[in-house]
């Protein structure tokens, strides 16, 4: 049947095809053309999801993924974060499609220029690190150390209340750790990043928190390559295929991705009173407004010169929202928007193109896009929460990952990969978990998998709703640690894995 | 907004031509001769310089009706 399915395909689709394969299914890592040439400012992945390292259970863990597909190997520099943008995950706890809790990000890189004696002269090394032991909280062995402040912000992201988040000493700056350059330079990196998750102490919060910012393994997992030679999937479905859900390879399988992740109590996240327990994150990246470019740098850190208002560049909420809904010539806009103006996209939701596409693309197989117009099955989905399961008492509009935080997570083992839609309410997109394959799940979804559940459409609706689609890419929580911060060691720079081609 | 960074990265608009390891610098009798010096006073560049100091926290602002920049100019160094 696949090979039927793939035989099939109309001559005249190639660009059809190559429009629908260069913009789904890679999460939102370079999803729109401007952010795709700001790699260090391009959100990945968010994820927001109940604790479910064991005693961890009244907290709220939130993810936000940085800097795509990076290669371990990628020196000398590495993947240093941007120290002029800023970073921040927003929690809306009323509703109203406006941040009422902040977390910003900065960070800073400072240069120690190390220096070798050559012939008689100091002379600065060209290495971020300097052959020193690399084993602890900003050791001897780096010439580049990297460290961020954070703050949380009580109300509009730029005019509210803004406090330093410490920790229990006192300190405000905290260490990223260096990169997984290799097993020589640092023979123990799971050890050496784990000494980089603190404790700090939010203000207004009672309960302190925890805090954790460095490279890990790439959370997300997709079928990249053939997504892009034109869908050459195998097995676009188990119907077709029993094995399918596992058939391709995950292309990101040997990337790292640069995470920053905060555990906090989810009574300091929920509305004050906690009547609802409801609430929606997403992260965003903003740059200033004006760069100039410095003809002549004279040290790290100043090849530009940048200020101005904060202008926002990256937009990350419901995974794949930018990648297989909004239209191409709005992506950078999405981006730049805020949830409380996402009218101005509500076509794209109601109207959606991708289930139009995956017909064409398979209509010979039978498959059929969902009738129900406008598609109010995705509104409930991306734009309110699911009445009932993770829609706020009251709600505007607006596209965020919301979270039922009164909802008991799962264990590590326990969890269902396709979240809701196979009976686990602790998955998406009630949140998400790193484990959660929204591929999977928002492909099923967008042909209407609701429709068969009477979700906001009737079955008659959607005749393909129970085909189980799939990129083949297998994700679940076997992937993920069952601790904070989830996210796995990154895959390391060196050594080498397999030898060389002659 | 994309504008701005474009422009930002593109613009150097500065007065060039008069320093001493300039391309312009360079040219010898007989070459083209380099693009004019462009003053403080360009357009673009002003635009730029202004949204530099603007407030972190502020608005970000339009930048349609920013003046096309020059090209062909080399740029000026930054303190």
């Amino acid at each position: 049947m696949a090979n039927l399915i793939q035989r099939s395909l109309p001559a005249a689709l190639p660009l059809t095809l190559a429009l629908l394969s260069s913009q789904v299914l890679a999460s939102s890592h370079r999803e729109a053309p401007f952010i795709a040439g700001m790699p260090r400012a391009d959100a990945t992945d968010f994820y927001m999801f109940r604790s479910y390292e064991p005693g961890r259970e009244k907290f709220v863990t939130l993810v936000a993924n940085y800097l795509p597909l990076q290669d371990g190997y990628g020196g000398p520099n590495y993947f240093q974060l941007d120290p002029n943008a800023l970073y921040e995950i927003h929690v809306d706890n009323n509703g109203d499609a406006k941040e009422d809790i902040t977390f910003q990000f900065r960070f800073a890189s400072t240069n120690n220029n190390d220096s070798f004696a050559v012939g008689g002269k100091k002379v600065p090394i060209p290495l971020v690190i300097n052959g020193g032991a690399i084993n602890d909280v900003n050791p001897p062995g780096l010439n580049v150390r990297e460290t961020y402040t954070v703050n949380v912000v009580r109300g509009d992201r730029r005019t509210g209340t803004r406090e330093r988040v410490a920790n229990p000493s006192g300190a405000k700056v905290f260490d990223k750790p260096v990169d997984n350059i290799g097993n020589k330079a640092i023979p123990d990196y799971a050890g050496y990043a784990a000494r980089h998750v603190v404790d700090v102490t939010l203000p207004g919060c009672d309960t302190p928190a925890r805090m954790f910012v460095g490279q890990r393994k790439d959370s997300f997992a997709v079928n990249l390559g053939e997504t892009f030679d034109l869908v050459n999937y195998k097995s676009p479905a188990v119907e077709f295929d029993a094995n399918a859900e596992r058939s391709a390879r995950d292309d990101l399988a040997d990337k790292n991705v640069t995470t920053i992740a905060l555990e906090v109590a989810a009574s300091c996240l929920v509305a004050p009173g906690g009547a609802d327990p409801v609430i929606g994150g997403w992260t965003t990246a903003s740059v200033p407004q004006a760069r100039v470019v410095n003809p002549v740098p004279f040290n790290t850190n100043n090849a530009t010169k940048e200020g101005g208002a904060w202008t926002q560049v990256s937009r990350l909420g419901m995974p794949l929202v930018n990648e297989v809904v909004i239209g191409l010539k709005d992506k950078d806009r999405f981006n730049h928007s805020r949830p409380s103006g996402d009218t101005q996209f509500l076509t794209y939701v109601t109207n959606p193109t991708l289930p139009a596409l995956v017909e064409t693309l398979f209509s010979s197989a039978g498959v059929k896009a969902p009738t129900n117009f406008p598609r109010n099955d995705l509104v409930t989905v991306f734009l309110t929460g699911v009445a009932g399961l993770n829609q706020p008492a009251k709600v505007t509009p607006s596209e965020m990952l919301r979270l039922n935080t009164s909802i008991a997570a799962l264990p590590k083992g326990s969890q269902k990969r396709l979240g809701v839609i196979d009976g686990d309410n602790a998955g998406f997109p009630n949140g998400r978990r790193p484990g959660d394959d929204v591929v999977d799940i928002e492909l099923r979804v967008a042909m209407g998998k609701l429709c068969t559940l009477n979700l906001g459409c009737a079955p008659a609706s959607a005749p393909s709703g129970a085909i189980r689609f799939t990129d083949g890419a297998f994700l679940d929580d076997s992937a993920f640690d069952s601790a904070f911060p989830y996210l796995t060691t990154p895959i390391p720079g060196s050594p080498q894995a397999v030898a060389s081609r002659r | 907004m994309k504008t701005a960074f474009i422009l930002a990265a593109l613009l150097l608009a500065g007065c060039g031509g008069g320093g001493g390891d300039s391309l312009a610098g360079a040219v010898t009798a007989g070459s083209s001769p380099a693009a004019a010096p462009v003053t403080m006073a360009d357009a673009f560049f002003s635009s730029v310089q202004g949204l530099l100091g603007g407030n972190a926290d502020g608005e970000p602002v339009a930048v349609d009706g920013v003046a096309t920049p020059a090209e062909g100019l080399e740029p000026q160094p930054l303190n």
